[in-house]
């Protein structure tokens, strides 16, 4: 039997027992048909013309390159197709060089992968060539795709700057995306690939915390995520955020896969934020003011400690946060509620508008309040209010208020009403009750009442407290009371005070005000105490020139009468004597009356200087009888005079001399021609001098003004010259250190008497 | 020859009285003196009433003003004119001197004196 057949015989020409192993070889060739036609694979063998000999296989996507239709075709027509131009070449060369090529080419939109390889013969020379195609479309779709994603995933690494790692614990060898390496400072291609060249990036204080998180996310094969440093190789620090995972594969074998990326500024800007956050939390706490922020639904959305202490309001009731809450508790507080809420309404019904105010409250605080709109871009969120407590300065206004007031009332001259006034303006700031007391022969006297329920007096044991004089502050009959003396340099002048103080006592702000009040108090009594005493020395002294006037008269008529007489001839030169007599006494008392009247001036002025010297009394008394020896006789009254031996003191003589000479000739003029007694005498260290008529008396009610110069209720011309002889005989004793006294029974006589210390002690 | 007529001088001050005594007699009044009220009193009820009364008002022990009432009481005196020597210019002028005739403010000048006196002294006899 025949072993092999050469292609080109005809296996039909053969024997019949032949017949079954062409059967076999045929049915063994068909079965290799369809195997091979399962497979996407096409072969095809051409000859040295390139003429398409066998074709094996088919390619599912390419029906035009079946058997039946490239067998007998040159290949070049075959593969008739844009791209496929390589191929031919491939063709070409593989029959020249008969070394193998392979080469990929698109065939009408296949990707195919070729393989050429030259068909040599029996005798080693290349008949032909051997091409195979596989359609790798898909596969190279897959690739594609495959690089597109990378390619995506690497783009969108680098826009967000995360990157990816993948790490082998086992091996060590770690993988990183291309963004993961920018994130670390490094180009790609610059990293290691290994775990140490990870912890060598790392900031070293960084390195023990995150090795402890790996081993544990190894051991427990969970995720983690947390922050860490690394130091780029330039040196700068940044902060990256890593998240990942723990993943095992079903062998067992851990990978470590997650992701970082850079936080430094996130980290840095939430610092600052924070930091923000805690300034203006500081400042807010730090400020003086209570801050409150209410957003445009009526919640509150800030406030401070002082907000709360500014108003009082419980911790718990501003965590409620409810605005409208916070309304109602602090309205009690309020003086005036209703206009605080309708400017509360006003401002929430003009979110954009600004406001400063102030608010007053019942128990005397006075709050600033400004109010701002508050923003996020231009929309207004909510406002804020701020509150300054102005009390101390409205208080303090409200003072100087007073005392202005108070200050301008007093500057009238009318006390009475003044002082009523000022009582008025004081309440009901200082209490309820006022009164002014004023110093009225040592002790105090009420002066002016205002608030008291019972009109015309204070509770006594109040006036007892203020009757001591010394201020006191305290509760009397279960009222605060105040009581504050004033003085003018030092001189006790009154007292001011005050009962009900609103705040149930009374502070030191109070107490300054009063005392200020007191001092202004006390300076305008003083003014019009001396404006009155002013008022009466200015009466006086027209009092005195008025008496002065007429008592002059007197003289001057005797003087007119004389020279009138003499000069018209009417009277008998004879007569002319007496006459002149008469005129030269007149001129005299004349001259006498104006020294009288300049003396008493000078007394009232308190100008007596005194010429001290050892001066004998009853010598004085002697003298001023023996000058008087005339007038005496032509009173017809007998002046005896009573002295025991000298009575010498340290005196002024002809001050002394002036006593004796008034109070003898006013007992001349009223002793009717009755005797009178001139006695001197020493009792103890003082020395005594009586004068003493029987005349017509002094009635009892007279007797005490008639020291005095002029009460214009008493015609006090009765006795001597300008009635001030008397006045003067007082004011000279009195600078002695004595005392003048008067005994008198009217219709009986007079005895005047005088007392002085031998020893000026005055 | 009639009766010079009598005028009764009124006045505390002693050269006053003295005076006017001396001028109203070289004129020739006859000239009565009186210290104070009282004592005018005194004159008056014991003589003849005066054709006037020279009268000087602040005086103790009765003054001008307390005479001039006690005359216009008294039916005897009350048409005795009285003539006022005031060293005080209001004294005129107070109610309690109207019943007087003329009111005269020292210092008098001598002339108008007598003229007043002339004018004034009743010539009832």
């Amino acid at each position: 039997m025949p072993a092999s057949r050469r292609r080109d015989e005809d296996p039909r020409d053969a024997s019949p027992p032949e017949l079954g192993e062409c059967e076999d070889a045929l049915r063994r060739r068909e079965q290799m048909r369809l195997l091979v036609d399962q497979i996407p694979f096409l072969v095809w063998s051409t000859d040295r013309n390139l003429y398409v000999t066998n074709v094996l296989g088919r390619l599912p996507a390419l029906p035009s390159l079946e058997p039946g239709r490239i067998e007998k075709h040159h290949i070049r027509d075959v593969l008739a197709c844009e791209g496929m131009t390589a191929a031919l070449g491939a063709h070409e060369r593989v029959l020249h060089t008969g070394k193998q090529e392979g080469l990929r080419a698109k065939f009408h939109g296949r990707c195919l992968e070729l393989e050429i390889a030259p068909f040599r013969s029996t005798r080693g020379t290349i008949a032909g060539c051997i091409g195979s195609a596989i359609d790798v479309t898909d596969r190279f779709e897959a690739e594609r795709r495959l690089l597109a994603s990378q390619a995506q995933l690497a783009e969108a690494q680098r826009v967000a700057h995360v990157g990816s790692f993948e790490w082998d614990p086992l091996s060590g060898h770690v993988v990183w995306s291309e963004e993961q390496h920018r994130i670390h400072g490094l180009e790609p291609g610059q990293f290691a690939g290994t775990a140490e060249a990870v912890a060598r990036l790392i900031h070293p204080e960084d390195v023990p915390r995150l090795r402890k998180i790996m081993d544990a996310a190894q051991r427990e094969r969970s995720a983690f995520e947390f922050d860490y440093r690394v130091v780029r190789p330039d040196g700068s620090v940044r902060i990256l955020h890593i998240l990942g995972q723990v993943v095992a594969d079903p062998s067992g074998a851990i990978r470590v896969v997650g992701s970082s990326w850079d936080v430094t500024e996130l980290r840095e800007a939430t610092e600052r934020l924070e930091t923000s956050v805690s300034l203006l939390r500081a400042t807010l706490e730090a400020t003086a003011d209570g801050i409150l922020v209410v957003d445009t639904a009526g919640r509150i959305a800030a406030y401070n400690d002082r907000f709360l202490s500014l108003w009082k309001v419980p911790p718990e009731l501003a965590e409620t946060r409810e605005d409208g809450a916070l309304l109602d508790f602090v309205r009690d507080q309020l003086l005036d509620p209703e206009e605080f809420y309708g400017k509360l309404q006003s401002l929430y019904a003009h979110p954009e508008q600004e406001s400063r105010d102030v608010i007053w409250f019942r128990d005397g605080r006075v709050f600033e309040r400004a109010s701002r709109p508050q923003r996020v871009g231009a929309r207004v969120v909510g406002r804020v209010f701020s509150f300054h407590d102005v009390t101390r300065r409205e208080t303090l206004l409200r003072c100087t208020k007073l005392i202005a007031d108070a200050s301008r009332l007093l500057a009238a001259l009318e006390l009475a009403p003044a002082l009523d006034g000022v009582l008025r303006l004081c309440l009901p700031q200082l209490g309820h009750t006022g009164a002014v007391h004023l110093v009225e022969d040592g002790h105090l006297e009420l002066v002016a009442l205002v608030g008291c329920k019972d009109r015309s007096s204070l509770p006594e044991e109040l006036e007892g407290i203020i009757a001591r004089g010394d201020g006191a502050a305290g509760i009397a009959g279960s009222e605060p009371y105040l009581t504050v003396p004033f003085t003018v340099q030092d001189r006790p002048m009154g007292a001011l005070s005050f009962a009900g103080a609103p705040r149930h006592s009374y502070d030191e702000e109070q107490r300054g005000l009063v005392e200020e009040l007191g001092r202004r108090i006390a300076w305008a009594v003083d003014r019009a105490r001396l404006h009155a005493a002013n008022e009466e020395a200015l009466r006086a002294r027209d009092d005195l020139l008025a008496i002065a006037a007429h008592e002059i008269r007197g003289p001057i008529m005797s003087l007119q009468l004389a020279v009138q007489g003499m000069r018209s001839g009417l009277l008998p030169a004879d007569e002319s004597p007496r006459l002149l007599e008469i005129m030269e006494r007149e001129s005299r008392r004349l001259g006498a009356l104006v020294e009288q009247l300049l003396d008493v001036n000078r007394m009232r002025s308190g100008h007596i200087e005194l010429d001290l010297g050892p001066v004998d009394l009853c010598a004085v008394a002697r003298d001023v009888i023996e000058q008087h020896a005339g007038a005496i006789a032509q009173s017809q009254s007998q002046v005896e005079l009573r002295a025991e031996a000298a009575v010498v003191g340290w005196w002024d003589r002809f001050r002394l001399g002036q006593v004796v000479t008034n109070l003898l000739t006013n007992a001349l003029k009223f002793g009717r021609g009755k005797p009178i007694e001139v006695a001197v005498t020493r009792v103890g260290d003082e020395a005594r001098l009586t004068v003493s008529d029987r005349g017509i008396g002094i009635e009892p009610e007279k007797q005490a003004g008639i020291f005095e110069p002029f009460e214009r209720r008493v015609s006090a011309r009765h006795y001597g010259g300008l009635g001030l002889g008397l006045h003067i005989v007082k004011s000279i004793v009195e600078a002695h250190g004595g005392r003048v006294g008067v005994a008198s029974e009217p219709g009986r006589g007079t005895t005047f008497s005088v007392e002085m210390p031998l020893e000026h002690t005055a | 020859m009639t009766e010079p007529e009598r005028i009764l001088v009124v006045d505390d001050d002693d050269d006053i009285r003295e005076l006017l005594q001396l001028v109203l007699r070289a004129r020739g009044y006859d000239v009565a003196l009186a210290r104070d009220g009282l004592d005018a009193l005194h004159h008056l009820a014991t003589h003849e009433p005066p054709a006037l009364i020279l009268l000087d008002l602040m005086m103790p022990q009765l003054d001008g003003a307390k005479l001039l009432e006690a005359l216009r009481k008294d039916r005897r005196l009350a048409d005795v004119p009285v003539v006022i020597l005031s060293g005080d210019h209001t004294a005129c002028r107070m109610p309690e001197t109207a019943s007087a005739a003329m009111c005269l403010v020292k210092p008098v000048d001598l002339h108008e004196l007598f003229d007043v006196v002339q004018r004034t002294a009743s010539h009832a006899h």
